[in-house]
């Protein structure tokens, strides 16, 4: 935590320059429809185009691409059933890391093949536990480097 | 100027009905009421011609016919064609002899039948 205290323009800029090689920047479009109902020229800064379709994919790239080789041996592993498994999905595979997704087992059959696509065989999904509050089956891997849901 | 970040998509596919729904009733489009039919022939024919607008849709209609009853009611949901044709919709209502009550949003009875 203390490191996200001390986050500054430096680090925003470092992290942008590891991931800059795989993540295009998203668009900037003038959006008509909500202009002229605010009165005000609004834009919209399409997120949703990247290539898992959200931003979660600059977070999981971003600490993916900064672990020791040590730490890329062993693995990643995170919980959720959406853009952020998709985002980890992806940098596994682009950096050649392996990745354990826990999912609750009522996640639909979309979400999966989603995370499964974009991971290919860098992922494995368990399916585990009826929502995030279930407590997880003990974590098969013996440490989990800073990884974060 | 104001820029607003689109973070991403993360739906189902299965709940477009449901978002497309609540869309509707977000903007005052969509409706539900309880009408009354006599159990007669021609009760329905009249509700469309006598009640509805030219622009208005029904797009939920749930009837149980019974004999042992004089009326039945209907649930019968109302896509106007836009906004305004609300109230006069309410006043044709009122006008017809069939009992016909709204079901509003936010009420248990709405959020059972709906």
């Amino acid at each position: 935590m203390t490191q996200q205290a001390s986050l500054g323009a430096a680090d925003v800029d470092a992290a942008g320059a590891r991931i800059a090689g795989v993540i295009e920047p998203s668009p900037l479009h003038l959006c008509e429809r909500l202009s002229r109902a605010t009165g005000r020229q609004v834009y919209l800064k399409r997120e949703d185009l990247q290539a898992v379709r959200s931003y979660k994919l600059r977070g999981a790239f971003n600490l993916m691409a900064q672990l020791t080789d040590a730490e890329r041996a062993v693995g990643v592993v995170c919980a959720s059933a959406g853009n952020h498994a998709q985002g980890v999905a992806f940098a596994g595979r682009r950096l050649g890391i392996s990745a354990r997704i826990y999912l609750p087992r009522a996640t639909s059959r979309q979400k999966r093949d989603r995370i499964a696509v974009h991971g290919g065989e860098w992922v494995e999904l368990i399916l585990a536990g009826d929502t995030y509050d279930d407590p997880p089956v003990p974590w098969p891997l013996p440490r989990c480097p800073r990884s974060r849901n | 100027m104001v820029v607003a970040l689109i973070s991403g998509g993360n739906n189902d596919v299965s709940r477009y009905g449901e978002i497309i729904e609540r869309s509707l009733v977000h903007s005052g489009l969509k409706h539900y009421f309880l009408v009354e039919f006599a159990q007669q022939p021609g009760a329905l024919r009249r509700f469309l011609d006598e009640v509805l607008g030219p622009d208005d849709d029904v797009t939920l209609f749930e009837y149980v016919k019974r004999n042992n009853r004089e009326t039945g009611p209907a649930l019968v949901g109302i896509e106007l064609g836009s906004v305004e044709g609300l109230q006069p919709l309410l006043s044709r209502m009122q006008a017809s002899p069939m009992r016909i009550e709204r079901i509003s949003p936010g009420t248990p009875a709405y959020a059972y039948l709906t």
